[in-house]
């Protein structure tokens, strides 16, 4: 009998160190690996632009209607293939988030104020519409200016990130061709941001209309991606400085598919400003 | 103290019984918990340690013994099959199933007690699985890995047959696993301490030629 009492004193003691909390020595559960594999998988990022925090989120139900989103905080999206994915900006930069940027970075700057309300409404000087007439080369010295900490940066997106983040590099993200219904649900372009008569009658004149101008970001449903106003609202520079993607709240539907690029034909330059361009950022956290 | 050990160890009767080992074993084994780890994919390149809740390893496998006739010495040559299993914030964790090759010095110490030191060396197949939380969804990436020992074994036979065995040692385990778009490696090195049954399945001594 002392020999199955040995025995059995010998397996209770191997299964309670193995069972009981790890010691000091040993270190306990930190969750760092939890840590860095939400950094590697978490589908959404949020970072905090004034303290450069990054947290990740496994979802975000309140996409559309939680207004740090669009002011002191950006929400980023992992998209792409395999062995390429980034996070991509749901939305397109605001103004208040310019605002906060530019504040840190370069000095602050507002270009869209350039622009006279006769050729961009007044409505659309707005915290949480897309900044505009924003040239390249501006856009590089506020994103070069932002470095709350040593790892977290902004960058614009290359064409291939800016195509992850459409779904496709051809046609609109739900499909080939642009239907009235998804169209109308969420592109920001000329057949659905303005009326037609009145574009049709102003457009014979000096170029862009006195009655339009980009909608607040995210006023539109997202692509199934998450992706908001991929198609119009402003166009979007991609790195380099020498296209921009996506079409405009004054552009045909046309302009807004994934393979159109407008660049050098078009007479952009990374120095030119515009009131039809904006930004979308991809985080480096 | 220490010289009071080893004037102890050298006092111990080296020609007691004659080494005889033909075992098939089972044992149950800890883990050590600590591993460092690096993590990459396009959007992540960190690296850093952590620890698991805790782990066990089930092993079975068998030892043989060469030694000439009538020495209480010899050589211990062995294979192991390990399932190893660690669970990593209170989710499933770290899993993985190792094929093992032992090789070491045996000492029968009395004819029912034998000692053992040998290096193992093993290769599997790892798995992580990571729960699902606000931050991320659930997560799993499948590999390898590559195990090393250094294990010191007691075993006594409470019948002719049949015994128990303790074995402490240290190990160092390397994981590599990819799933999710996302490279993985787990490092881990440590103490563990062991229990298992032997059956001596045979403990006739060499025929003298």
């Amino acid at each position: 009998m002392n020999r199955f009492r040995l025995m059995a004193l010998a397996v209770s003691a191997l299964f309670l160190q193995s069972c009981s909390p790890p010691s000091v020595g040993g270190g306990s559960t930190s969750g760092e690996l939890a840590d860095g594999v939400s950094a590697g998988t978490a589908p959404y990022a949020l970072l905090e632009l004034s303290t450069g925090t990054v947290t990740y989120r496994a979802s975000l139900p309140d996409a559309a209607t939680n207004p740090a989103y669009r002011f002191n905080q950006m929400v980023f999206r992992r998209v792409g293939p395999d062995g390429a994915k980034a996070f991509v900006g749901i939305f397109e930069v605001t103004q208040a988030q310019w605002s906060t940027l530019s504040s840190i970075g370069a000095g602050l700057t507002q270009p869209w104020l350039a622009i006279d309300t006769n050729v961009v409404q007044a409505t659309a000087q707005a915290n949480i519409n897309p900044a505009y007439n924003i040239a390249y080369d501006e856009l590089a010295v506020v994103l070069s200016g932002y470095a709350p900490t040593s790892r977290v940066r902004l960058m614009t997106p290359t064409s291939a990130q800016w195509e992850a983040a459409v779904g496709t590099s051809t046609g609109y993200s739900w499909g080939a061709t642009a239907a009235r219904s998804p169209l109308a649900a969420q592109a920001v372009v000329r057949e659905t941001a303005l009326n037609a008569t009145t574009v049709t009658a102003r457009t014979g004149g000096s170029g862009l209309v006195d009655s339009g101008g980009p909608l607040a970001v995210g006023s539109r449903s997202p692509s199934a991606l998450g992706i908001y106003d991929i198609h119009g609202n402003v166009w979007e520079w991609t790195a380099g400085g020498t296209e921009v993607r996506g079409g405009s709240w004054y552009d045909t539907a046309s302009l807004a598919r994934a393979e159109v690029r407008a660049g050098l034909g078009q007479g952009l330059a990374a120095d030119v400003d515009h009131a039809l361009i904006g930004a979308r950022l991809v985080l480096i956290p | 103290m220490i010289r009071f050990l080893l004037l102890s160890l050298l006092m111990l009767p080296v020609t007691a019984s004659e080494l005889v080992v033909r075992d098939v074993r089972l044992g149950l084994s800890t883990l050590p918990s600590s591993f460092d780890f690096t993590l990459k994919n396009s959007t992540t390149d960190t690296s850093g340690s952590d620890s698991f809740d805790g782990g066990l390893a089930l092993d079975g496998g068998m030892r043989w013994s060469f030694a000439r006739p009538g020495d209480s010495f010899g050589l211990i040559a062995g294979a192991d099959l390990a399932i190893q299993g660690q669970s990593y914030d209170g989710g499933d964790g770290l899993t993985a199933v190792v094929g093992k090759l032992a090789g070491g010095l045996g000492w029968a110490a009395t004819d029912t007690v034998t000692v053992t030191g040998e290096l193992l060396a093993g290769y599997g197949l790892s798995s992580l699985s990571l729960p699902a939380t606000t931050a991320a969804p659930s997560f799993s990436a499948d590999g390898t890995v590559f195990d090393y020992e250094l294990r010191f074994t007691a075993t006594w036979l409470f019948e002719r047959r049949f015994g128990v065995g303790l074995s402490t040692g240290w190990m160092i385990a390397s994981h590599t696993l990819s799933g999710d778009d996302t490279d993985v490696t787990v490092d881990q090195s440590g103490w563990y301490v062991g229990l298992m049954a032997v059956w001596r399945i045979n403990d006739e001594p060499p025929a003298l030629q």
